[in-house]
């Protein structure tokens, strides 16, 4: 593990300087986020602008509630976009190979290997979108709920990289997970929805089964309402546990299957 | 020292049915055929010995190269290396820190980047002393005569480079084993030849135990004092290269071409059944005698030649292990004809 | 001779067409996602419905609205013509070149493959999710106003916007000529296009400014056209001034990229693409 953290910074310079050849390459993936961000919070806004308020949630809430989604989106893109390519590509064309002749986590090894820099413009994104809504959103900001957003993010990168890391896995029993993965990742975006109107069904799957509104949404209502907020730290704590352990107990089952396939 | 006791290795193939509703179907059944790509393998290489690991496409050679590399994971029987086991998560680092891989058709280099930025990671990852890694790169680039494209980014690189580069990656920490799958293939004769040469450098520099399955059987004839033939997923020789062409039959060409006509009959009769074909070509100026080799040598057939005839030109030509495996697979056939149909649905 | 030469290209519209066969596993799976997000978008907006003092928002009630929320994922997903991968493909192997010195006009040859994906998409796909959804729509939900004519002038909405697709897939394809970063080009040019043509929200939703900035684009008649004409929203003669609008863009985007094209394939010869 140590070793591991140790080499970390030589990946990273490493994936860097392979990046620069392609600088505009990286330079437009930036923007292209970016953009692709922006647009949504447009839609959010042409939707919710057609009612006044949603019970609760008034535009500026939720636009605040989009913002801090971005945020550990952001971070798990730049640092597990390989993931993806897991779900895709690697598992299908036996690129795991040479990871796995190494003395050290091939996990490790897939993921660090590429540090995506221009997930920076998801991440600028949302945190202006945060700061010019954080004083109109309706939250009563002190300290405490300070805490609980930063640490409601923390765990809320591992949403992200836990729900990734499973469906990228199950690429070793069904060669290409990519879809599949895609169309889990992409229940996030309705996470910056208000849940709670959205029906008993929904906000259950989003709640215990892939648990994006547990831990992306629901703390930024406990901050709206003001109770409970503490409450959603420890859920998305806990959240973020198992969902890593399920993560990488598929990942090491699923590993064991890999057959190398494709040369 | 490497053991491999009773190793087998089956893939399931799921079956899949036609059509959208037929591959919708097979997401969620079960049904799925067993492939045995490797089915019952047992050896020992000892420390030091060079391994040619042959036989045809899909007889499962590369599939028990990435079960003793600790990629695959053995259905069942055991894989040992120096008493450890390579898919064991507890045990693996331990294993891969003794050995080196290189695979023809993958590359562990950092496309983008020039081999020393790999390196360096390496070095890193396999905790590799600084002065010795100094040390070893330096013996490495030498040896491998690399100095030329040390600092240009590897996408730039020529297979033939690319490989030896390759080879230096999986020597960096001086393992005790070096796997190397398929390492000529896509090669042009000389590049090969080169690359060849370099292994056995590497080899005798550094007592690397080697184990290598290739295609191209120059490359065993260079490189491997013993050879291990596998069809089918199961070994169907083993022994030395010697070993082998004794079996199945060591046979050479010998063409002679003279100013005179060559009475090839006479030849035959005054060697008997060591001389087993011989075909004029030329109009009776050149000849060409296949030979026992275990009852023959090419030299006493040629005293014979130059002591009777005006011999202008000489051609030998030694039959090769393709020949050979050819062979084993043919009287494989005529034994077994049919009887393992697993074998065509391999990889 | 000009029978040939169409002959010649129909064969492209048919590999076109068998290409979106054999990946039909891939494309049901992507169509599985799209009404996945369609089903949540309806509930997205039963929520906003519940809190809304009025029940029409922009001139859609509930039930209409589902409808436009599915029948734009299903003219999204229709229309998606892949013209931009095969140009993309085409420059990243070096294919391009090859393509080039065949006797065969590649804008040409793209267009008819294009009408080959269209075609395949919508039989093996569209019209059986479009008929579920309508049949749920329509007798779970109460919609009325669906009729027969206008289902049968959806598709040709369809072709027509997939010929658009396709220009603009071969407009913003050339960038494979000047960057790698094409996976960040085709997201962000498809959500781009979508958001403005209406495949994310009606168009009526916009600010009145972006509407009438909107309508001298090409965009609306993307999405919102069809699925509006669908949904009976679409006289008679609005309809014909659309298609001739419709058509009007087709050619001068087509003008427009063919001239892209040539100075990109100058770019080619340049720099040795």
């Amino acid at each position: 593990m140590l070793k591991e953290l140790k080499l970390y910074p030589k990946y990273v310079s490493m994936s860097l300087r392979s990046g620069l050849s392609y600088k505009a390459d990286s330079f437009i993936m930036m923007i292209s986020f970016a953009v692709t961000e922006i647009i949504s919070l447009a839609t959010v806004y042409l939707i919710v602008g057609s009612v006044p308020q949603i019970g609760i949630w008034s535009f500026n809430a939720l636009a605040f509630l989009f913002g801090f989604i971005l945020v550990p989106k952001a971070i798990d893109h730049i640092f597990t976009d390989e993931l993806w390519i897991l779900a895709y590509w690697a598992v299908r064309h036996g690129e795991l190979d040479i990871y796995l002749t190494r003395p050290i986590n091939p996990l490790y090894q897939f993921v660090a290997k590429t540090f995506k820099w221009d997930g920076i413009g998801e991440f600028a994104v949302g945190i202006v979108i945060m700061c010019i809504f954080a004083p109109i959103s309706g939250i009563a900001w002190s300290f405490g709920s300070v805490m609980v957003l930063l640490l409601c993010g923390f765990f809320g990168i591992f949403a992200f990289t836990g729900i990734k890391l499973i469906f990228a896995s199950l690429a070793f029993w069904i060669k290409s997970s990519g879809i599949i993965l895609n169309t889990v990742y992409n229940l996030s975006s309705y996470a910056k929805y208000p849940l709670k109107y959205m029906g008993k069904a929904f906000m259950s799957i989003m709640f215990y089964v892939i648990p994006f509104g547990l831990m992306l949404y629901y703390p930024i209502e406990c901050l709206i309402t003001g109770v409970n907020a503490w409450w959603s730290v420890l859920w998305s704590a806990i959240a973020a546990i198992v969902l890593m352990t399920i993560g990488l107990t598929v990942w090491t089952i699923g590993i064991r299957r890999y057959d190398s396939s494709g040369n | 020292m490497i053991e491999l006791k009773n190793v087998e290795k089956y893939f399931k193939k799921p079956v899949r049915g036609k059509g959208v509703w037929g591959m919708f179907k097979s997401l969620f059944s079960r049904k799925y055929t067993v492939v045995k790509a490797v089915d019952g393998v047992s050896f020992t290489v000892h420390d030091g010995e060079s391994v040619g690991y042959i036989g045809a496409n899909g007889a499962g050679k590369s599939t028990t190269i990435k079960m003793m590399s600790g990629i695959l994971t053995p259905t069942g029987g055991e894989i040992l290396i120096d008493g450890k086991h390579p898919y064991k998560s507890k045990e693996r680092n331990a294993v891969l820190k003794t050995i080196g891989v290189v695979f023809g058709q993958k590359t562990q280099l950092w496309y983008d980047l020039p081999l020393t930025e790999t390196y360096e990671l390496l070095r890193y990852i396999y905790d590799v002393p600084d002065d010795e890694y100094k040390k070893r790169l330096n013996e490495l680039i030498e040896l491998l005569d690399m100095k030329s494209f040390m600092d240009a980014p590897v996408r730039t690189l020529s297979l033939g480079q690319r490989m030896r580069a390759d080879l230096a990656a999986a020597m960096l920490h001086n393992p005790k084993t070096l796997f190397l799958d398929e390492p000529t293939i896509g090669l042009d004769v000389l590049v090969k030849r080169n690359l060849v040469d370099a292994i056995k450098k590497l080899k005798a520099e550094y007592n690397t135990t080697l184990i290598l399955t290739t295609h191209a059987m120059s490359d065993i004839e260079l490189l491997c004092e013993r050879v291990i033939i596998l069809d089918a997923g199961k070994v169907l020789f083993d022994g030395s290269l010697e070993e082998v062409k004794h079996m199945f039959g060591d046979t050479r060409d010998v063409k002679v071409t003279c100013k005179t006509v060559i009475d090839g009959e006479s030849v035959k009769n005054h060697f008997g059944d060591a001389v087993i074909k011989h075909a004029a070509e030329d109009g009776g100026h050149s000849v060409t005698f296949t030979i026992d080799g275990t009852k023959l040598t090419t030299g006493e057939l040629l005293n014979y030649m130059f002591a009777n005839y005006e011999v202008a030109d000489v051609k030998i030509s030694e039959t090769g292990i393709e020949q050979v495996v050819e062979k084993i697979y043919e009287k494989d056939r005529a034994q077994g004809d049919g009887t393992n149909g697993e074998g065509d649905a391999r990889e | 001779m000009r029978g040939n030469r169409l002959k010649k290209y129909l064969i492209f519209t048919r590999s076109g067409f068998q290409t979106v066969l054999a990946y039909r596993g891939a494309l049901l799976l992507w169509f599985i996602g799209a009404m996945v997000s369609a089903v949540l978008m309806g509930l997205v907006w039963w929520a906003i419905y519940s809190f809304s003092p009025q029940s029409v928002i922009a001139g859609y009630a509930f039930p209409q609205m589902l409808m436009y929320v599915i029948l734009s994922a299903v003219v999204g997903e229709v229309i998606y013509t892949d013209t931009m991968g095969s140009i993309t493909d085409d420059v990243r192997w070096g294919l391009i070149g090859m393509r080039l010195m065949k006797p065969i006009n590649y804008r040409v040859q793209l267009g008819f493959a294009a009408v080959g994906d269209f075609l395949a998409r919508i039989i093996i796909i569209g019209i059986p999710v479009l008929t579920a959804g309508t049949l749920t729509v329509v007798f779970g939900f109460g919609l009325k106003g669906i009729q027969w004519y206008n289902i049968l002038l959806f598709l040709p909405a369809c072709f027509l916007s997939a010929l658009m697709f396709d220009v603009f897939g071969f407009l913003f394809g050339q960038l494979a000529f000047r960057t790698q970063a094409m996976f960040g080009v085709a997201s962000m040019s498809q959500i781009v296009i979508s958001f403005l043509s209406g495949g994310i929200v009606p168009i009526s939703l916009f600010p009145a400014w972006a509407q009438t900035v909107l309508a001298y684009t090409p965009f609306p008649t993307l999405v919102s056209l069809p699925v509006r004409i669908f949904l009976g929203q679409v006289g008679w003669m609005e309809m014909l001034i659309g298609f001739a609008i419709s058509v009007a863009w087709l050619v001068g985007l087509n003008v427009l990229a063919h001239f892209a094209y040539k100075s990109s394939v100058k770019h080619v010869v340049v720099f040795g693409g």
